[in-house]
């Protein structure tokens, strides 16, 4: 499998950002798109963060506590971060490593992402407007 | 007259760099329950049957093992010496063949798996994060060849990821080696090595007592359980190698 030498494309969509990560991982790369991510989450009106890990095909401890970090440090910003797309082979070898990812939202594929997204954004909302009505 | 620890280093030396030499001795004596500091001219038999059992893991041509063993069983009172201990220690190794009677041969045979049959695959030298990419492939290339399935080629992968990014992140410049076993049993090995500062205490690694800030704890105990054989020889100042092995069922 090719190197992921370019930069991993940040994709706006709506209020989310979107990483769809393909290959394997350079750690260089992995540490360029941390501060690529943080930054973007400050500059914008970002809600939600999905990172994409259907293209990957080998995690090891260390990319996964990168990938950890990235999704913890968007969720203390205020953003709501998910993990998708995490291959079968992947998801058992983690687990038998003892490397779950606690903490961390994840979903089967982009779309189940994008709609747990949708809730937690419906939630807030909900909880915003119970709030309100409260005061009122 | 040297010393016999200096002298078994010798003949390794002959088939490995330094800093191995001394981590198969290491694992050797280990093997045979043998004093790691001073070997004694009588402990050699002993040492000679532990190093049948130990080289498997590190040469894999069995003609060459056989030199090897030969010339640490050429130390041994009473055996002939191929040459005065005095003299220069090729760098390079000689090949020659080894001087071992016949009715000792065959019973070498006994006891050393000498069936056992290998296949060097590749060797990645880790001084980048590309080249730890490289290492990760190479060994999903060659378990993918061997027939083990997707699930397995994942944790084998993962393993030399571990490994090779261990080199990376603790000493930056070491190998990993992938050798495809065949006899007697189908698998593959991913043996990495380097001469780095080693692992203070590898059994406190391995138990859990130590957790590093970039995971390597985790690393090494999570690759022992997606492994069938998991072996760490290291100590401090003289590098880290560790051998992992997968069968295929």
């Amino acid at each position: 499998m090719s190197i992921q030498e370019a930069r991993i494309p940040i994709i706006g969509l709506y209020s989310n950002l979107i990483v769809p990560i393909q290959g394997a991982i350079a750690d260089d790369v992995m540490a360029t798109l941390q501060s690529e991510v943080t930054q973007r989450i400050k500059d914008s009106d970002v809600k939600g963060l999905v990172v994409d890990v259907s293209g990957v095909d080998t995690l090891d401890s260390y990319l996964t506590r990168n990938l950890r970090d990235l999704a913890l440090t968007a969720r203390l910003m205020g953003v709501s971060a998910v993990v998708s797309g995490l291959r079968p082979a992947v998801a058992i070898t983690l687990v038998e490593m003892g490397l779950e990812i606690p903490g961390v939202h994840t979903a089967l594929n982009l779309e189940r992402a994008l709609e747990l997204l949708r809730a937690a954004e419906d939630e807030e909302a909900r909880s915003w407007g119970e709030a309100e009505t409260d005061r009122a | 007259m040297p010393d016999t620890t200096e002298e078994v280093l010798g003949a390794l030396s002959q088939y490995f760099p330094a800093g191995i030499a001394r981590a198969v001795l290491r694992s050797a004596l280990r093997r045979g329950g043998l004093d790691d500091e001073r070997i004694e001219e009588r402990d050699l038999s002993e040492l000679v049957s532990a190093l049948e059992r130990t080289l498997p893991m590190y040469i894999v041509d069995p003609e060459r093992r056989g030199e090897c063993i030969g010339k640490v069983r050429r130390l041994m009172p009473g055996e002939a010496r191929a040459k005065p201990p005095s003299s220069p220690r090729p760098r390079v190794a000689v090949r020659e063949s080894p001087r071992i009677p016949a009715d000792r041969a065959s019973s070498v045979d006994a006891q050393l798996p000498s069936n056992f049959g290998a296949r060097a695959a590749g060797v990645v030298r880790v001084r980048s994060a590309r080249d730890v990419v490289q290492a990760c492939d190479l060994a999903r290339e060659t378990a993918r060849k061997l027939g083990f399935f997707l699930l397995d080629q994942t944790k084998i992968a993962t393993v030399a990821s571990e490994l090779a990014r261990n080199i990376l992140l603790y000493v930056g410049d070491g190998e990993v080696r992938i050798t495809a076993l065949e006899v007697p049993r189908r698998g593959i090995q991913i043996m990495a090595v380097d001469s780095g500062a080693g692992i203070p205490d590898v059994g406190l690694v391995m138990d859990g007592g130590y957790r590093s800030r970039t995971g390597m704890g985790m690393g090494l105990r999570g690759t022992k359980r997606l492994m069938d054989e998991l072996d760490i020889e290291s100590r401090p100042g003289a590098g880290t190698t560790v051998v992992a092995r997968k069968l295929l069922s």
